[in-house]
């Protein structure tokens, strides 16, 4: 059931297209900051996450996986998916392991790009000695990022029913933090909030380990979790199609 | 159906979407909270000054936004909501339906554009002095736009509203244009909200790194009279001023219009005789 609904995510024809426009606009990046010698290209391999990365892991999560939860209505299947022979909480579940998987993949596939690009360019190996640890560090801080916005995404787009209020409301929430300053921010302010608590802070991975604000991050992050998803189930269930 | 009532059901349709009171609800936060957030102190004709720099300055991306949820599920709806087949036997035929659906669109413009202002007005008014509304521009120039400086302060804004919402409406009509090939809203919001995304990373991370570079121009000139710039203002500043007047502006704008509006109706026209297989 898990791997047929992964399958459903992967198959999907934007999947091609999306890594193909990664590919080229990370080779133009390189090339770009090759102009100003190797270390600038190794800086940018190091920011790969910042905006290219972060906004790529978004795209995936909000237009392509997220998709299954509302696959079935646009499909006209709904009434038959309902009568899954398992229950339809375990269909949920399955899902949301589903998206979570895909959207870990998309986060390693991304990390392939950004390592092979680099090696493309600069197969220099003194630049290669520290960059293992500043990848590791990226990526695992991607990994945690792409999995609570996942959640976050699939329980908005089960709430409102529509993948068109999901792009919204998550693409706002997600794309803040790209157009606020972080060092000008108060802290616990509402703008501060704007451009930390909504998880595409985690995933640029920029400047996360020096963050001092971390309780208060950490209960953040989980109360607004714990609050959606007993939300989600509460509603779903409401409606029936637990 | 006459004209008028099918326009009035026209609106109604499309002002009953929950996905732009969605989108309404956050974009009015945040440009609130832009506006509020660094306010600058108060000088002689301020208020005026800052309402005719908020749209260059950072209204026209909610502008967009709206725009952008708003058109995406125009033509889409129907099919979305299973009624397409109805549509098919409409006594007028659909092209007549077309018409009305762009001059909702003009109306749909036309309404975003002033909620902008008046809550533009509204927070400004609660920082600064409102006087000064037929003072000339010269006094306080806003450093967005370079318009005639015997101006008054309210010929610049009723400017500045006529031309946004014709460069709001040729946007509206593109992404009109994009749906015939298109079905799906989310796919729409994806390909025209990521282009305007795309200009906007242009701007503001890409040119940065190639701004130097001969290459570089092509995509600049694109970005600086393509659908940003527009919206941006970028026809009014003073680079462009030199060229183009501002009443030639509105010309250009008309013109374009009325070419989108044909395309669309071509097009639509053309996907009829696609269909029908002659």
């Amino acid at each position: 059931m898990l791997l047929w609904e992964i399958r459903k995510i992967i198959g999907n024809r934007w999947n091609l297209a999306f890594i193909l426009c990664v590919v080229s606009l990370w080779g133009a990046t390189l090339y770009l900051s090759g102009q100003a010698g190797s270390y600038q290209i190794y800086n940018r391999t190091l920011s790969f996450w910042h905006v290219l990365g972060s906004l790529s892991v978004g795209f995936f999560i909000l237009f392509i996986s997220t998709r299954i939860f509302i696959s079935d209505k646009e499909d006209q299947v709904k009434e038959v998916i309902l009568a899954t022979r398992y229950g339809k909480g375990s269909l949920l579940l399955t899902r949301m392991l589903a998206v979570i998987t895909c959207s870990s993949i998309c986060i390693a596939t991304l990390t392939i790009i950004q390592v092979f690009g680099f090696i493309l360019f600069i197969p220099n190996e003194t630049d290669m000695v520290s960059l293992p640890l500043h990848l590791s560090r990226a990526l695992l801080f991607a990994l945690i990022g792409g999995t609570l916005f996942s959640i976050f995404a699939a329980c908005v787009c089960l709430l409102f029913n529509s993948q068109t209020a999901t792009v919204i409301v998550c693409g706002f929430l997600f794309g803040m933090t790209y157009m606020l300053r972080s060092d000008l921010l108060q802290s616990y302010s509402l703008l501060w909030l704007l451009d930390k608590g909504f998880f595409s802070y985690l995933i640029r991975a920029k400047g996360v380990v020096m963050e001092l604000e971390w309780p208060f991050l950490l209960s953040w992050y989980g109360c607004l979790l714990f609050l959606l998803i007993s939300a989600t189930i509460k509603i779903q269930a409401r409606r029936h199609e637990l | 159906m006459g004209f008028y009532k099918l326009l009035f059901v026209e609106g109604k349709k499309l002002i009953f979407q929950r996905d732009i009171y969605i989108a309404l609800f956050i974009c009015t936060v945040l440009f609130w909270l832009a506006i509020n957030s660094n306010p600058e102190p108060s000088s002689p004709f301020q208020f005026w000054k800052s309402l005719a720099s908020v749209m260059p300055w950072i209204g026209y991306w909610f502008v967009s936004v709206l725009i952008v949820v708003g058109v995406a599920r125009c033509l889409p709806f129907e099919r979305e909501q299973g009624m397409e087949e109805l549509i098919h036997t409409y006594k007028k035929g659909r092209l007549h339906l077309l018409v009305v659906k762009q001059v909702t669109l003009l109306i749909y413009c036309a309404l975003v554009v002033f909620y902008f202002y008046l809550l533009a007005i509204a927070a400004y008014a609660m920082q600064y002095d409102t006087g000064g509304l037929f003072a000339q521009v010269r006094m306080a120039e806003s450093p967005y736009v370079s318009v005639n400086p015997s101006w008054t302060f309210a010929q610049l804004l009723l400017y500045e509203y006529g031309y946004l919402v014709l460069a709001a409406y040729i946007f509206a009509l593109s992404i009109l244009f994009l749906s015939f090939i298109i079905k799906r809203s989310v796919f729409i919001i994806m390909i025209a909200g990521g282009s305007f995304a795309a200009g906007e990373i242009f701007y503001f991370f890409l040119l940065r790194y190639i701004g130097t570079m001969e290459i570089s121009k092509y995509p600049y000139f694109i970005n600086r009279y393509g659908f940003n710039g527009m919206l941006g203002f970028n026809y009014l500043d003073s680079l462009t001023a030199d060229y183009i007047s501002a009443i030639q502006v509105y010309g250009l704008f008309a013109v374009i219009i009325v070419l989108l509006f044909l395309l669309n109706l071509a097009a639509k026209r053309w996907m009829r005789h696609v269909a029908l297989g002659d």
